[in-house]
């Protein structure tokens, strides 16, 4: 449930994840704010559009310059967002992906070289951004899990490769995409078919976190052609 | 064509599962194998399966009984001449399931079909040597094939359309759900699948976490009934390394399919997983 030090809640968001933190937030009890003025925490979830990313976060952190600010590291790192803004130490990385409420757990990424960032620590009573970002995650009944700051998280590259080679394969004309679903499904006792997950997480959100690893790491997550021709065609795969 | 009979070639886990499903499913079967030992043991399981399941009462006993006398074995290939359908589940060797194909292929009415329930290797190679390539066809099983509801239907490059809806109507009749795949390396499951180990190990290559928190993360965040390294530890190191080296050297050395060097330490060291009692998590000795 809600944490009175962190009273205000500002959402930047697109997308079924956007959406999705969006109700979590309120059903824990926190009333979003429509405007930036005093707000303690600004979460952030725009994954499909980095450059979007970038500019709103950057006056987002200019018009609160007090915020904890919780950006999604499934397009971009901690690290780099924090390279971004002008007080990086308030800087914390989360992941996770639709459904949401079927989650139990949200990673939680630190940026690189600010861990020992002399932050303000009067008497307790400004904990890192770190700390705030744990009490804040588990305020909404998520167990906040530490891991090391990369792009695109743990459990969204994972299940994005999936997507992404799901699509290869229907690219490829392997088999159809309702057959590629019912087979992982029956064969692997996958909780969704990958590319139903990908229908309802968005295609232009995989593509985004595709297209950040693709930049980060190279040819080995290139997107699919056809999960691209199908972002620039606002297609599914189930329509 | 009405299938009514079906052969197996091969007694070992997957042929002694297979024959149990058809067999379930009305079918009479003959099981063959070179060595009759094998069969004998095949049939002394099946025979223990069923009394297990009629003890519990989810089995009659008169259907147990039904079911087994529906199963012939046999140790010459001769016997086989009769079946409309055969499913191969020898060793995954190319050589001897090509020439398995070829002798059994001059035995059997020319509208007979061939499958193989290969999981590695082109159907497409396999049927290369028979005189009619357009009766062959991939018919893939998963472990335990009693228990598992899926089965791969794979076109060859030359299988006949007819042949392919035989096959999936065949794994319909046996309550099996079929899908249709093209011969591409790893079908659909064992390629789709590959993201969801090679992902995690360069994740843990990386330094992002360690094994347990990766499986934690992928498991509980994502709603996977387990995570990555505890399905490595499940289905054996060793198993899901050669599957990744085959998908990766059956694609040319596509850098999606590249394997991950930790794997490769883990299998030489012999921590295997479960069967060993030490893989990515430690295991009481049995």
């Amino acid at each position: 449930m809600k944490n009175k030090t962190m009273n205000k809640v500002y959402v930047i968001a697109d997308g079924a994840l956007g959406n999705e933190i969006k109700l979590l937030i309120e059903k824990s009890g926190y009333v979003i704010q429509s405007d930036l003025l005093g707000v303690d925490v600004i979460v952030e979830a725009l994954i499909a559009d980095k450059d979007k990313k970038r500019s709103a976060l950057i006056r987002a952190a200019a018009s609160a310059p007090k915020a904890l600010i919780l950006t999604s590291t499934l397009n971009a790192s901690a690290t780099e967002v924090a390279s971004w803004i002008d007080q990086p130490n308030r800087v914390v990385g989360w992941a996770m992906l639709p459904p949401l409420e079927k989650s139990k757990v949200i990673e939680i990424q630190n940026p690189k070289g600010l861990a020992k960032h002399p932050v303000a620590k009067r008497s307790g009573q400004d904990p890192s951004g770190l700390e705030r970002a744990k009490v804040f995650f588990e305020s909404l009944g998520k167990e906040a899990v530490m891991v090391n700051d990369t792009v695109g998280g743990v459990l969204p590259r994972v299940v994005a490769n999936l997507i992404n080679g799901a699509a290869f394969a229907v690219m490829e004309g392997v088999a159809s995409p309702r057959d590629i679903d019912q087979a992982m499904k029956l064969g692997t006792n996958y909780p969704h078919g990958p590319l139903e997950w990908g229908d309802k997480i968005g295609l232009d959100q995989v593509l985004g976190i595709m297209n950040a690893l693709h930049e980060a790491h190279g040819e080995r997550y290139r997107p699919a052609p056809l999960l691209v021709q199908m972002v620039r065609g606002k297609r599914k795969f189930y329509e | 064509m009405s299938i009514k009979h079906i052969g197996i070639i091969g007694s070992g886990t997957m042929g002694g599962g297979i024959a149990q499903v058809a067999a379930q499913s009305g079918f009479n079967v003959i099981l063959y194998d070179v060595e009759s030992s094998m069969l004998t043991r095949a049939i002394n399981n099946l025979t223990s399966t069923f009394n297990r399941l009629v003890e519990k009462g989810k089995l009659k006993q008169e259907d147990a009984n039904a079911t087994l006398a529906r199963i012939t074995t046999v140790t010459s290939f001769n016997d086989l001449a009769g079946c409309d359908f055969i499913i191969e589940a020898a060793p995954e060797k190319l050589d001897l399931k090509q020439s398995l194909f070829s002798n059994l292929e001059s035995l059997i009415s020319h509208d007979a079909i061939l499958a193989t329930n290969t999981s590695t290797l082109s159907v497409t190679q396999i049927a290369s040597g028979c005189k009619r390539p357009q009766n062959v066809v991939g018919m893939h099983f998963f472990n335990p094939a009693p228990l598992l509801p899926l089965v791969e239907v794979i076109a060859g490059a030359v299988t006949a359309d007819s042949v392919v809806t035989a096959t999936l109507d065949l794994a319909k009749r046996m309550g099996k759900t079929a899908v249709q795949v093209k011969d591409v390396p790893g079908f659909i499951v064992n390629r789709v699948a590959r993201p969801f180990y090679l992902e995690a190990l360069r994740l843990l290559e990386e330094g992002v976490a360690d094994h347990a928190t990766l499986d934690k993360l992928i498991r509980d965040g994502g709603g996977f009934r387990m995570g990555p390294f505890e399905l490595m530890d499940l289905i054996g190191l060793d198993i899901n390394y050669a599957a990744s080296i085959s998908v990766y050297e059956s694609y040319f050395h596509e850098p999606r399919y590249r394997p991950s060097l930790a794997q490769q330490r883990m299998v030489e060291s012999g921590r295997l997983g479960r069967k060993t009692g030490r893989g990515w998590y430690e295991y009481d000795a049995k």
